[in-house]
């Protein structure tokens, strides 16, 4: 009967937009493959809309947005159930105009496809073991540094779903995630462990990128040049008879299917492993772990989100839509300064120490590191100031790039005390900042301010303000407000000018503070 | 039998209320956790070098904080 179902599911047609299916009954979980290779897996309930047609056992969804800059070509189209393997749809399709087949690959030519967060990534299973053998190395050194460090790490999440089921990496999944359980009650307590096993892998060397308060990426180079990252989550027992491991899990758990922790397989290596991993995979992934699903999505309770929220998050708001924004990768470094940078500089005397924060692509600071002004250019993503703080380089303009989370207090306070201690006048440059992160932020960077500006210097802000629409990842905030928390602060407001928005368009204030 | 419904719904009501704004002070408690820790590990790695005085090791203990981020 269920075969006779499955059977009739079909594809209704393909066009530049996406798929229509029809006969479907039951959601199943579907692979899209473009010249035999899979490229993007969806449910076919879950994912999908009725079709605008009404009729019955009709449903269509869209190319994800990252697949459509690719489709131009002919290619042979499949769509296959990924549990029981039969064949849906097999067709040669060409989109556009193109005439060169359809292909998949990122900039160093590798096969990528779309992982179960939407993302283009380098498969495991187009991975040669040469490839995945700097990972494997990578998860047994972070492993053998966090055991001197008193914590037992293992596999989690899709890293020990793929131990437990098929020894291997999931060919859909893109990164290692490590996880831990550790021996504190209190989630202040686990944040501070998590800290110092930041700082134990930073020394032995490695780059990091701090998540939340309990749970860090750990960059590992492989051979073919590109970067993958590590996640490491950290989980503990509150002492309520529940396991919260950061991330997703939060459920009834006893400490003896943790430990002592046993050993898994992956492909070839032996790694720690809960005592029984079983039940931690279905903490994580529900009842039904065992069978595949590329196209998996948490499903982690309201209550159980909102406690790991409040523990241990808050700590990078934005930090992907910032990072991938092509806004900030691919801005010009040589665009013309912002008034408010023209401003600032018209304001202070020759010798002032500029801090520019939350600098993006760094055109700003390139502008006033050219003028004469040694310039410091933060941003919590510092990867998008690499370019301008090469061209500063070659010109020996005196730009320096440096990281600042202002959502994070330890940030704000290490930098700021660290600035602080030099000598000479400084002023801070923020476009585009207390509108582009949180209240925590915005407190980041008065703290910041009143940190390393104590003593006569301005800080020049610029923000959208107001109701309605102010740009891509700006979310405008009352100047009140900001003047309120500036004085707060202990500075005072020097000047305020806004420019009233349009109708739906936010408006746009710039204030100049000094403490 | 009415009067006393009315006022088993009033109770439920104000017993609703309650609980939320008791689970919005939880959440404002719970959110200290964070900075708690965040507090304790600045104060923890730069303050022993700050004691003792000695500048270049205030500021190699600065540096390698930050750099610990």
């Amino acid at each position: 009967m269920e075969g006779a179902e499955m059977t009739d599911l079909a594809v209704a047609t393909v066009d530049a937009e996406g798929l229509v299916l029809r006969g479907v009954a039951e959601d199943r979980a579907l692979d899209v493959l473009f010249d035999e290779r899979r490229i993007w897996s969806f449910w076919s309930v879950r994912d999908t809309e009725p079709s605008p047609s009404g009729a019955e056992g009709e449903r269509r969804i869209a190319w994800p947005e990252r697949m459509l800059r690719f489709l131009d070509g002919p290619t042979r189209l499949r769509v296959r159930d990924h549990v029981a393997g039969t064949v849906v749809h097999d067709e040669e399709t060409t989109f556009g105009t193109g005439s060169e087949r359809i292909a998949f690959v990122n900039k160093q030519g590798l096969p990528i496809a779309l992982d179960k967060s939407g993302r283009f990534h380098p498969e495991f299973s187009v991975r040669s073991g040469d490839q995945l053998e700097p990972l494997l190395e990578a998860m047994h050194l972070v492993i053998a540094i966090l055991e001197e460090e008193g914590i037992a790490a293992f596999p989690a999440y899709g890293t020990l779903l793929g131990a437990v089921r098929e020894q291997d990496f999931l060919g859909h999944d893109s990164d290692a995630d490590l996880g831990y359980v550790s021996r504190h009650l209190a989630p202040v307590d686990v944040v501070r462990e998590s800290f110092r096993l930041q700082r134990a892998l930073v020394e032995r060397g490695m780059a990091t990128f701090r998540y939340s308060g309990a749970a860090f990426r750990i960059d590992v180079e492989e051979s073919d040049g590109s970067v993958r990252g590590l996640d490491l989550f950290g989980g503990f027992f509150p002492g309520d008879g529940k396991l919260y491991l950061m991330g997703e899990v939060g459920v009834e758990f006893r400490e003896e299917w943790i430990f002592p922790l046993s050993t898994v397989t992956l492909a070839g290596h032996e790694f720690p492993a809960p005592a029984e991993p079983e039940r931690l995979l279905e903490a994580m992934y529900g009842p039904h772990w065992k069978v595949p699903d590329p196209a998996f999505k948490f499903e982690t309770s309201a209550e159980v989100k909102m406690r790991l929220d409040n523990w241990f998050r808050g700590l990078s708001p934005y930090r992907r839509d910032w990072q991938t924004d092509p806004a900030h990768r691919k801005g010009d470094v040589n665009a013309p300064a912002s008034d408010l940078a023209l401003g600032l500089a018209a304001d202070i005397p020759e010798g002032t120490h500029v801090l520019d924060v939350g600098a993006g692509r760094g055109s700003d600071a390139l502008h006033l590191a050219r003028q004469g002004f040694r310039t410091t250019a933060y941003d919590y993503v510092p990867l998008t100031l690499r370019k301008a703080a090469r061209v500063a380089g070659r010109e020996g303009a005196a730009l320096e790039v440096r990281m600042i989370s202002l959502t994070q207090l330890r940030s704000v306070l290490g930098e700021g005390a660290r600035v602080a201690r030099q000598a000479g006048p400084r002023a801070m440059l923020a476009r585009h900042v207390l509108d582009a992160t949180t209240e925590r932020g915005r407190e980041g960077l008065l703290r910041f301010a009143a940190m390393t500006l104590r003593g006569g210097g301005r800080l020049h802000a610029e923000f959208a303000t107001g109701e309605g629409e102010a740009g891509p990842g700006l979310y405008p905030v009352s100047l009140d407000g900001v003047v309120a928390s500036i004085e707060r602060f202990e500075g005072s407001v020097v000047s305020t000018d806004v420019e009233p928005g349009g109708p739906d368009r936010a408006g746009r204030a710039v204030v100049v503070a000094q403490w | 039998m009415s009067q006393n419904r009315w006022n088993l719904y009033a109770t439920v009501r104000s017993q609703r209320l309650r609980i939320e704004a008791l689970e919005t002070e939880v959440a404002e408690l719970q959110r200290h956790y964070v900075r708690m820790a965040e507090l304790v590990d600045v104060v923890q790695e730069l303050l022993i070098p700050v004691t003792q005085r000695d500048e270049a090791r205030i500021a190699e203990a600065i540096e390698a904080f930050d750099k610990s981020l």
